[in-house]
């Protein structure tokens, strides 16, 4: 099914989608990365290149038994396939989901910075990035937001 | 057909991010980048567990401050236990103060107790506690209260800790493991040849029988 092209382009401009899709995608593949350190591998070796054993074996990388990594990865996925659906089907809900989405995972990411630099005292370079993906998709969620009070 | 494309596209897309994934986050089971030790096996020098004549000796750089060195530590006293007199084991400091604050402290303690005759005592103390000290902003004082639980003469301890002596011995092992090419911890050695990190007790079993097969030896008893 076709997506109306002036509703589409009025609540969401083509390079608000693509970034969306961009950093979803590369947000999926980082927290993918992780959940499968996490189950492959024995016990992560600490290493100089990257600080994430100890972030990653720590008390706050489990929630209920499952990995913080793969709930974000299934949160990237999400975000990812709802901006793909809205492209498919033009449906504004789809668009909803793909902008509120990132301000739930935005204040989650300021729980895993506290946790890194406050509680662990321990840098992971690949939850850094994901913090950092998840803090732009939040930007582009502010930014959809405030363009549609102005419209 | 713009569905289906779209649809192929997203499909394709998330098969190979994942197959990139799992290559890249799967233990390497590659020959790793140097295979054989610079510093030769010594057992004047090294601190060896085990019959220190073995057939084969696993060499461990390890960092006291690591967790995952943590829990391969106690499966390498249930290798040596299960191989006897045919494996031993020798440990060697790769402290990664870059990323472990106390790594560095934590081994020189190692060293202290080791001039009072108690090594492997405080290698063993030093991993069972590692989440006490850790993050301790002067762990120290609190390895000086461990040498005392060991009975060891705590103001020996003390000028040992901060000794040159003891900060060379350390920093020996460390040049040696960059010359052999290492930057994580733990690193593993069987028979001179480094070795992928075994996941399992099972696969450390497996590997050090083959090594004992290359060597010539029957294994006594490996259960």
């Amino acid at each position: 099914m076709e997506a109306p092209q002036n509703q589409q382009s009025r609540s969401a401009p083509k390079w608000w989608l693509g970034s969306t899709l961009a950093l979803s995608f590369v947000g999926f593949l980082d927290a993918s990365y992780l959940t499968a350190k996490h189950y492959l591998n024995f016990e992560i070796p600490c290493s100089i290149l990257n600080g994430c054993e100890q972030v990653l074996t720590s008390q706050y990388a489990t929630l209920f038994g499952v990995p913080v990594a793969l709930l974000g990865a299934l949160y990237y996925l999400a975000v990812f396939l709802l901006a793909v659906v809205y492209l498919d089907r033009g449906k504004e809900i789809f668009l909803k989901g793909a902008v509120f989405l990132p301000i739930a995972g935005f204040f989650a990411t300021l729980w895993f910075l506290f946790v890194q630099g406050v509680l662990l005292r321990a840098l992971c370079f690949y939850c850094l990035a994901s913090a950092l993906i998840t803090t732009l998709l939040f930007c582009l969620s502010l930014f959809y937001l405030r363009r549609q009070r102005m419209h | 057909m713009k569905t289906v494309f779209l649809w192929g596209g997203v499909g394709v897309a998330i098969a190979a991010g994942i197959f990139l994934v799992l290559s890249l986050a799967a233990p390497s089971n590659q020959t790793q980048s140097t295979s054989s030790l610079s510093l030769p096996i010594s057992a004047q020098r090294d601190h060896i567990k085990g019959n220190s004549e073995a057939a084969v000796v696993l060499v461990e750089y390890g960092d006291f401050q690591c967790p995952a060195c943590a829990v391969y530590a106690p499966l390498l006293s249930q290798l040596v236990a299960g191989f006897g007199n045919q494996l031993a084991v020798a440990y060697r400091h790769l402290p990664l103060s870059q990323i472990h604050e106390n790594a560095e402290p934590s081994a020189r303690a190692s060293e202290a107790a080791a001039l009072q005759g108690k090594f492997w005592e405080m290698h063993d103390l030093l991993f069972e506690k590692q989440s006490e000290w850790a993050r301790q902003s002067s762990a120290e004082e609190t390895f000086i209260g461990y040498a005392a639980s060991l009975g060891l003469d705590e103001g020996r301890f003390r000028s040992d800790l901060r000794s040159d002596e003891v900060r060379d011995r350390v920093q020996e092992d460390s040049i040696s493991a960059l010359a052999d090419g290492l930057s994580s911890t733990p690193s593993f050695f069987l028979g001179g040849v480094r070795i992928p990190n075994p996941q399992s007790y099972e696969q450390f079993r497996q590997l050090v029988l083959e090594a004992l097969a290359k060597h010539g030896s029957t294994p006594e008893s490996a259960e």
